[in-house]
């Protein structure tokens, strides 16, 4: 990555532990993923419950939906975007798919019509954001209240329960002990790490994030690219979401509500800045396996739930701050 | 479409000028001050407000009594005091996500103080205090910390959402002091005190915003902190206060929520970010150095029309958000197509200038 040959090259001669201590400035996914590994082995001296088949279970399972979704949240921050109105497409698309189902429609046909849904919702609002030139954070407000609103509509304000076992399976089935999603999560988040780091579309973005107008005159389809971030990340959202339909065998009219604050805080613990250019899937996903493990191990020691928003708020702040206050001025 | 929109209204306020040009000396003076109006976000939306309420007021024979006029204002209150404050966070270029939970805390903490014995009126006191101390931190971690108002305001948003949630454990606190249950029904002027401090809190921000210095200043920052420092504005000092007004004014609002309701619901104030940056933008405050007070209360009256036209039509409660969504959407594109125009005039006129040289 370009960040850690600044990093070396800001610093010829600087000494081994000096380097070090950059490298994990710099490097996110190591701090973290050193991080993770520390909390296991804290955590599972605090409760015999931790390292079980039937919780790393769970907590693969409350990793797996947002860690689909994270990858088009991220993907779009780092192009210098957002999208307030990915939960919003998580549960709209969860519900057309829940709706068509439980009227009888085949299963398959019915998840195309939802991902066709999202593949509109992230049209319409790459559409809002690139043509009309709306800052991002606007337009997909609005949207996240005309798709919430649309989902209300469709649904009569009513959850749709009991969804027939052939649709629930793709949440429910076994592989190797994991469920379905999980292995879907791992195919897809491995898919675009590679990708960002490899292909030439993905790489444009950080172009984008870093200098638009520069990426511009470079001769970089902007606009073209931001949509298809877009619809990327509308899409990954309702994957997410009509699997967690699937594995409930229920979508609820509540269903992605505060989702795109959770998948923003996971994406910026991992290192994705919100300035734009900077950022990996690997290291989201970090993000997102952090929240999750803090929340079950808080859930086993049987702390008050609301704590838990509490230290996720603080976390937050305290990653970025930390962040700022550890990075020296020169590798900024 | 948005477009043809923004040349209307321009239009309308280019024709209303040319009439007050006829007009006695005092009246001439008025068309001259109608046409920015006009030409600009708020004189549109307060036609747009105007033609709303006409329409609902023939729709519905009960929309222009007395009462429901009260009901609507009350129910606006907390929205607007909410939209002040978010004001002020906008016009630097800011955003206050935790505008919902200080209006959250506000309400718990003024009733854990009185539940604890504190009187009524010092509790009511501590319940401002915590939405200004919400705002302090918000500048500091903003100004100090350099952190992205966004992230900052989401992280002081969950923690205090978290704090809201163990003060009530789940709960809505009820069984309040007789002190304070009297004032549950108090009136000022006959008027419910939402209604009134409403109002005052609108009137005192747009005046501040016109003529107290620091406020001024914040449509400096918002224009460009680089040029506002290099003209000796304290950036970080004013940001942090526009955040402090945000909080108290959020905790004002909850406060009169917890006086309406005579409990402290651990729900209140919910969403009530979003509501809070949705208002003033319909009014045509931008991110960044544009925008007034005025606006803001405009936008808010628009969606309480919105929902009062729902309530008195009949209409099912699902369609609001979508229509809401859709208004903050249209505003913006108004706004988008308004600031392209502007920029085009400034490259013409400089094209202008540069052909005379």
């Amino acid at each position: 990555m370009t960040t850690t040959e600044t990093t070396r090259s800001a610093n010829p001669q600087a000494g081994a532990s000096r380097r070090l201590y950059l490298l994990l400035v710099e490097r996110r996914d190591v701090t973290l993923l050193i991080t993770i590994l520390l909390m296991v082995f804290a955590f599972s001296r605090m409760t015999p419950y931790f390292v079980t088949a039937v919780n790393l279970g769970t907590m693969g399972l409350a990793v797996a939906f947002n860690g689909i979704v994270v990858i088009g949240t991220t993907l779009l921050i780092i192009s210098g975007n957002n999208d307030l109105c990915i939960g919003a497409t998580y549960g709209l698309c969860a519900i057309v798919v829940g709706l068509l189902i439980s009227r009888g429609f085949p299963i398959i046909p019915g998840i195309l019509v939802g991902l066709a849904v999202a593949v509109l919702v992230g049209i319409i609002n790459g559409q809002l954001v690139t043509r009309y030139m709306l800052p991002p954070m606007l337009a997909t407000l609005g949207t996240q209240s005309v798709f919430r609103g649309a989902l209300w509509l469709i649904s009569g304000g009513h959850s749709i329960v009991g969804l027939p076992d052939s649709f629930a399976v793709l949440g429910q089935f076994k592989i190797l002990g994991l469920q379905l999603p999980v292995w879907i999560m791992l195919v897809v988040v491995l898919t675009a790490d590679v990708l960002l780091r490899r292909s030439t579309f993905l790489r444009q973005i950080f172009y984008i994030g870093i200098n638009r107008r520069s990426a511009t005159t470079a001769g970089i389809r902007v606009e073209r690219v931001i949509s298809v971030l877009f619809v990327i990340a509308a899409v990954m959202a309702a994957v997410a979401g009509i699997l967690d339909g699937a594995r409930v065998g229920a979508v609820y009219v509540m269903s992605g509500v505060g989702l795109e604050f959770q998948v923003i805080t996971a994406a910026v613990i991992g290192g994705t800045a919100l300035s734009g250019g900077k950022g990996t899937i690997l290291g989201s996903l970090l993000g997102v396996i952090v929240m999750a493990m803090l929340t079950n191990v808080l859930n086993l020691l049987g702390v008050n739930m609301y704590w838990q928003s509490i230290m996720v708020g603080a976390i937050l702040v305290g990653v970025v701050a930390l962040d700022r206050v550890l990075t020296p001025k020169e590798v900024r | 479409m948005a477009q043809r929109l923004a040349g209307w209204s321009a239009a309308l306020g280019r024709f209303l000028s040319r009439i007050g040009e006829r007009l006695p000396k005092p009246l001439k003076r008025l068309g001259r001050a109608l046409e920015p109006i006009f030409g600009a976000q708020v004189g549109a939306l307060a036609v747009l407000d105007a033609f709303g309420a006409i329409a609902l007021g023939m729709a519905s024979p009960v929309f222009f009594t007395g009462a429901n006029a009260i009901a609507m204002g009350v129910a606006m209150s907390g929205n607007v005091l909410a939209s002040m404050g978010s004001t002020l966070v906008l016009l630097t270029g800011g955003f206050d996500l935790s505008i919902g939970s200080a209006y959250g805390l506000g309400g718990v903490i003024a009733a854990r103080a009185m539940l604890a014995g504190v009187p009524v009126w010092p509790a009511l006191g501590l319940g401002l205090l915590t939405g200004t101390l919400i705002g302090f931190i918000n500048g500091l971690i903003v100004t100090k910390l350099e952190i992205n108002p966004f992230i900052a305001t989401m992280g002081t948003m969950t923690v205090g959402r978290g704090l809201i949630n163990i003060m009530t454990k789940g709960y809505s606190i009820s069984g309040l002091p007789p002190a304070f249950m009297k004032l549950v029904t108090a009136k000022i002027l006959g008027l419910p005190p939402s209604l009134v401090i409403m109002l005052l809190a609108f009137v005192l921000t747009d005046l501040l915003l016109r003529f107290w210095r620091p406020m001024r200043q914040l449509y400096y920052i918002g224009g460009s902190p680089a040029y506002a420092r290099l003209v000796g504005i304290n950036v970080g000092r004013v940001r942090t206060l526009a955040f402090m007004f945000s909080g108290t004014l959020a905790a004002l609002g909850g406060l009169l929520f917890t006086l309406r309701t005579g409990a402290a619901s651990q729900q209140a104030g919910t969403g009530m970010e979003m509501m809070a940056i949705v208002s003033p933008f319909l009014g045509g405050v931008g991110f960044g150095g544009e925008g007034s007070a005025l606006g803001a209360f405009l936008g808010a009256m628009l969606i309480a029309l919105v929902v009062n036209a729902i309530q008195l039509l009949g209409v099912a409660v699902l369609w609001q958000n979508v229509v809401i969504g859709t208004f903050l959407i249209a505003a913006a594109l108004i706004g988008m197509a308004r600031f392209q125009r502007a920029s085009q005039r400034i490259q013409r006129e400089r094209r202008k200038k540069e052909g005379e040289v």
